[in-house]
C-alpha cells in the first residue's frame, strides 16, 4: 500500500469542503487530516504535524501574499490553489510566489483533484494547458534574450 | 472528423514501430517515419503532418535543431518532443525552439494519445516534473524582472494593454478607445519597449502577472 499523503483543506464554503472531503475519503493514498475555513486554523494543523499538501482557496489564503508567507513558513507543505475561473492573474501570481498547482472551482472533477494532489506531492507542478502555454512563452522569450546576447 | 496525422522522428526503428502501433490503436494516423533530423525536416515539408513526435538525440541534425527549422518554416505543424532527457537544458532549448510538448519516453500509451490530442487542440503539454522546473525558472525570471524594474506605463498605454490582453486586435482597440490605429501601434511599441517584450502574448502575460488586467474584464 502506498504511503498516504496527509493534506489539509482550507476553504470558506463548508459545503464545498464537505464535497472535497467526500471525494477524497475513499482514495487510499490520500489522508484528509483536517478542513477549515480559517487560515490560522490551517496553520495550527500544519504546525502540529507534517502536512504535505494544502488544498486552499486563493482568497482564504490571503492571495499571493498569503501564499508567499505560508511557502516560507511551511516549506514542506506544497500548496494547490483553488480559484474561480476568472482569477487568472491572481493564480499566476500565486504560482510565482510559491504555489505548485491550481484548480478552477467551477469545473472541478474528483479525478482531477486526485491527480493534482498526487502530481504536486510527487514534486511536479499541476498547471492548466493555458498557463503552461504562457509560461513556456515567457521562459522561451527570456532564454532567447539570454542566448541572443542582447542584455 | 478526419484523424490526426502524425510524423514520427526517432533513430530507433523498434521505438518507431512501437509508437506507430500506439498511435494507430488510438485512432491516430501515422503518415511517415524519419530516422534523423534532416529526414524529419524533409518529410515535414512534404507531408505536412498535424503533429511530429520528435526524439532529441538523432544522427546528423538533432531534434531540437529540426524543431527550430520546422517551426520557423511550417507554423501549422506542432511538435511534441519525446525523449529520455530530463535535464532542464534540453527542456528549455526545445521550448525555445518552438515545441508545444515535452514528454518523457516512460509515458504510457493512453497518456501519449491524450497528449497528441491536447497539442492538436492547441494546448501546451509538459511532463509534470518538468513543468515544476519550468515554474521554478519562471519564478527566477520574475524575480529578475522585479530587480531590473520596468518603466511605468502611461494611462493611455494601460488602456491599450487592457484591451490587447482581452484579445482585441489593433483595429478593435482603436475603435474602442476612439483613437487611430497608428496611435495604437505606437502605444504598443512603447509598451513592448517598456516591458522588455516583443509581442502581444508576452505583454499580456506581464499584465496578468502584475494584476493589471484580468481575462474576464469588461
Amino acid at each position: 500500500m502506498p504511503e498516504s499523503i496527509p493534506l489539509v483543506i482550507l476553504d470558506p464554503d463548508a459545503e464545498f469542503r464537505g464535497r472535497l472531503r467526500a471525494w477524497l475519503e475513499g482514495i487510499e493514498d490520500i489522508a484528509v487530516v483536517g478542513e477549515t475555513q480559517d487560515r490560522e486554523e490551517a496553520q495550527k494543523l500544519m504546525a502540529s504535524r507534517r502536512i504535505r499538501i494544502l488544498v486552499a482557496d486563493l482568497d482564504a489564503l490571503g492571495g499571493a501574499e498569503g501564499v508567499a508567507y505560508l511557502a516560507t513558513r511551511f516549506p514542506e507543505t506544497r500548496m494547490l490553489v483553488l480559484h474561480r475561473g476568472e482569477e487568472q492573474a491572481g493564480v499566476v501570481e500565486a504560482l510565482q510566489r510559491g504555489a505548485w498547482g491550481h484548480l478552477a472551482k467551477e469545473t472541478l472533477r474528483p479525478e482531477e483533484v486526485v491527480e493534482a494532489i498526487r502530481t504536486v506531492a510527487r514534486g511536479g507542478a499541476y498547471l492548466s494547458p493555458t498557463l503552461t502555454g504562457w509560461m513556456v512563452e515567457a521562459v522561451a522569450r527570456r532564454l532567447r534574450e539570454r542566448r541572443g546576447g542582447r542584455k | 472528423m478526419s484523424p490526426i496525422r502524425v510524423l514520427i522522428a526517432d533513430d530507433h526503428r523498434l521505438f518507431r514501430q512501437g509508437l506507430r502501433y500506439v498511435c494507430q490503436a488510438g485512432g491516430i494516423e501515422v503518415v511517415g517515419e524519419a530516422a534523423d533530423g534532416w529526414e524529419a525536416v524533409r518529410l515535414a515539408r512534404q507531408l505536412r503532418p498535424d503533429i511530429i513526435l520528435m526524439d532529441i538525440r538523432m544522427p546528423g541534425l538533432d531534434g531540437v535543431e529540426a524543431t527550430r527549422l520546422i517551426t520557423a518554416n511550417l507554423p501549422g505543424v506542432r511538435i511534441i518532443i519525446l525523449t529520455m532527457y530530463r535535464q532542464d537544458q534540453y527542456v528549455f532549448e526545445a521550448i525555445k525552439a518552438g515545441a508545444q510538448g515535452y514528454l518523457l519516453k516512460d509515458i504510457d500509451e493512453k497518456e501519449l494519445v491524450e497528449a497528441i490530442h491536447a497539442v492538436h487542440r492547441g494546448d501546451a503539454l509538459i511532463n509534470p516534473t518538468l513543468a515544476a522546473r519550468l515554474l521554478e525558472e519562471f519564478r527566477r525570471m520574475s524575480q529578475g524582472e522585479t530587480l531590473e524594474g520596468t518603466e511605468e506605463l502611461t494611462e493611455g498605454e494601460m488602456q491599450v494593454l487592457r484591451l490587447v490582453a482581452q484579445g482585441a486586435d489593433n483595429r478593435t482597440v482603436a475603435e474602442r478607445l476612439a483613437i487611430s490605429e497608428r496611435t495604437v501601434a505606437n502605444r504598443l511599441s512603447e509598451i513592448y519597449r517598456k516591458l522588455h517584450v516583443n509581442n502581444r502574448v508576452q505583454a499580456t502575460l506581464i499584465a496578468l502577472r502584475r494584476g493589471w488586467v484580468s481575462l474576464e474584464e469588461e
